[in-house]
């Protein structure tokens, strides 16, 4: 049986497509330029398997690029804030470097790498890094001290200490510089396949835009619309298990 | 009665802060004794909890010195009780379990079971009160196999009905199972029915401004106001 709460999800979108619809069969505008639903939808019977191929790759690209640049980001970040001296020293300039629009990178990652995936990726782990390596570098200058200090006290080892109590109470900052990292590499790496149109689905949109053909543009937003929904379900479950601890209270959970 | 704790011209101060937090106590805890330190608040009294416990960052000079067949470290019941939030109250006590991983310690059930919180095992800390947690982290203390807790106002933050039904829960605690206890409090009437020696702290920098013990099982005339003078010229 439906929920409620899932009935009124649903009611936004139906009426946002009707109110698409009803302007469509009223304004009769040039379909290339705004089709209707069924006209978007079409677009993925023309090509399957093309259509499927470049969502894998650009779920692939994302993939790779959170895992490389989230790891390389929390670990900076948590070397960083556990020496003062280097967070001294590197904190200034990794902070300057995010402050520039990650997609004007990709120029200078095609001259110095080349065209190809290579580019789209080193654009994806720069936008998974930022978030990452400021989590990192939050939870590691702000350990549980009080926790801390309660576990030795028990008479907990050092490993035990990483293991037990340290690593738990700074995951939820972690997890959460991660999903940061998620949301940024999901803006970023489609607009830097839309550029290179080396593949993926943001190429698709920059195809689209090459042939003047809203269609494939609209599919593959829904596309990446839809992608984005199961990815942060996932990750909203997985958050949900991790730190349930948290959520004991909430009656939601 | 053997002597389990010795302290000796203990001072403590935090570098680069200037002043000294304790200054030159000394005294002794005997196996099986009750005693209270009873002090202003802000006078040192934690810090003289976690110097005892050794876990405590600052400049020390004296000595502490636990008899040999303690275990160190001695473990602390906190004011803040300090119970892990993710892990359920069972894990919390296997956690230590694990950590001391001595063959013939009891189970968490059993200790559990003491301080009547078995209903709660599977429950997040979270879930259960502030009283019924401080009583599980008794029983945290206690699966460190240590016949020693230092308790660091362990009820200061719970109501005046809780407070009282935790008093004699620990008590009865103790004299069931033997346990030797040093109890850091701010309250007199606390400190009176709680222990049998009462030490009186002075302000910053915390010396030891009177002892109080029971004789008989009674301390003597008007201690409460007596205890109250010395706090309030110190």
């Amino acid at each position: 049986m439906i929920s409620r709460k899932t009935i009124y999800r649903l009611t936004g979108f139906v009426v946002l497509l009707g109110a698409w619809e009803t302007y469509v069969a009223l304004a009769n505008p040039v379909p290339t330029l705004a089709p209707s639903i069924i006209e978007v939808l079409q677009v993925f019977p023309a090509d399957p398997k093309g259509i499927l191929l470049a969502a894998g790759q650009t779920l692939l690209a994302i993939s790779t690029a959170l895992v490389i640049g989230g790891a390389l980001g929390t670990g900076l970040g948590l070397l960083l804030g556990r020496r003062s001296s280097l967070d001294l020293a590197l904190a200034a300039p990794v902070l300057f470097f995010a402050t520039i629009p990650i997609v004007t990178w990709v120029p200078l990652f095609v001259l110095w790498v080349g065209v190809g995936q290579a580019p789209i990726l080193a654009c994806g782990m720069l936008s998974s890094f930022f978030p990452s390596f400021q989590a990192g570098r939050g939870a590691a200058a702000n350990p549980p001290r009080e926790f801390i200090e309660a576990a030795r006290n028990l008479g907990a080892s050092e490993r035990d200490l990483v293991r037990a109590v340290i690593f738990p109470a700074t995951l939820p900052v972690l997890l959460s510089g991660w999903r940061s990292s998620l949301q940024l590499t999901f803006l970023v790496l489609p607009v830097a396949e839309m550029l290179l149109r080396q593949g993926g689905i943001g190429a698709m949109v920059g195809r689209g835009m090459d042939l003047a053909r809203a269609d494939l543009i609209l599919f593959a937003q829904l596309t990446l619309g839809v992608l984005g929904a199961l990815i942060f379900l996932l990750v909203d479950g997985a958050e949900r298990y991790w730190l349930r601890w948290m959520h004991a209270d909430d009656p939601g959970y | 009665m053997r002597t389990i704790l010795d302290i000796e011209s203990l001072s403590v101060s935090f570098h680069p802060v200037p002043g000294t937090v304790i200054q030159d106590l000394s005294f002794s805890l005997d196996q099986g004794s009750r005693t209270a330190l009873v002090g202003p608040s802000g006078c040192g009294k934690t810090t003289l909890v976690r110097a005892i416990g050794g876990t405590l960052d600052a400049t020390v000079s004296g000595r502490v010195q636990w008899d040999a067949a303690i275990s160190t470290p001695v473990p602390i019941v906190w004011q803040d009780v300090r119970l892990f939030p993710w892990m359920t109250v069972r894990q919390n006590i296997e956690y230590v379990l694990r950590l001391r991983n001595s063959g013939e310690s009891p189970s968490a059930a059993d200790l559990l079971e003491a301080v009547g919180m078995s209903w709660a095992a599977d429950l997040w800390p979270s879930r259960i009160s502030r009283g019924q947690a401080q009583r599980v982290a008794l029983a945290r203390c206690l699966a460190t196999g240590s016949e020693v807790l230092l308790l660091d106002e362990p009820f200061a933050s719970l109501d005046a009905i809780t407070r009282r039904k935790m008093g004699t829960f620990l008590l009865d605690l103790a004299l069931s199972r033997g346990l030797t206890y040093l109890l850091v409090t701010h309250e007199a009437r606390e400190a009176i029915e709680l222990t049998d020696r009462i030490l009186v702290l002075t302000d910053r920098p915390a010396r030891i401004a009177a002892e109080f013990v029971r004789t008989d099982g009674r301390f003597e005339e008007n201690i409460e106001d007596r205890i109250w003078e010395r706090l309030s010229s110190s």
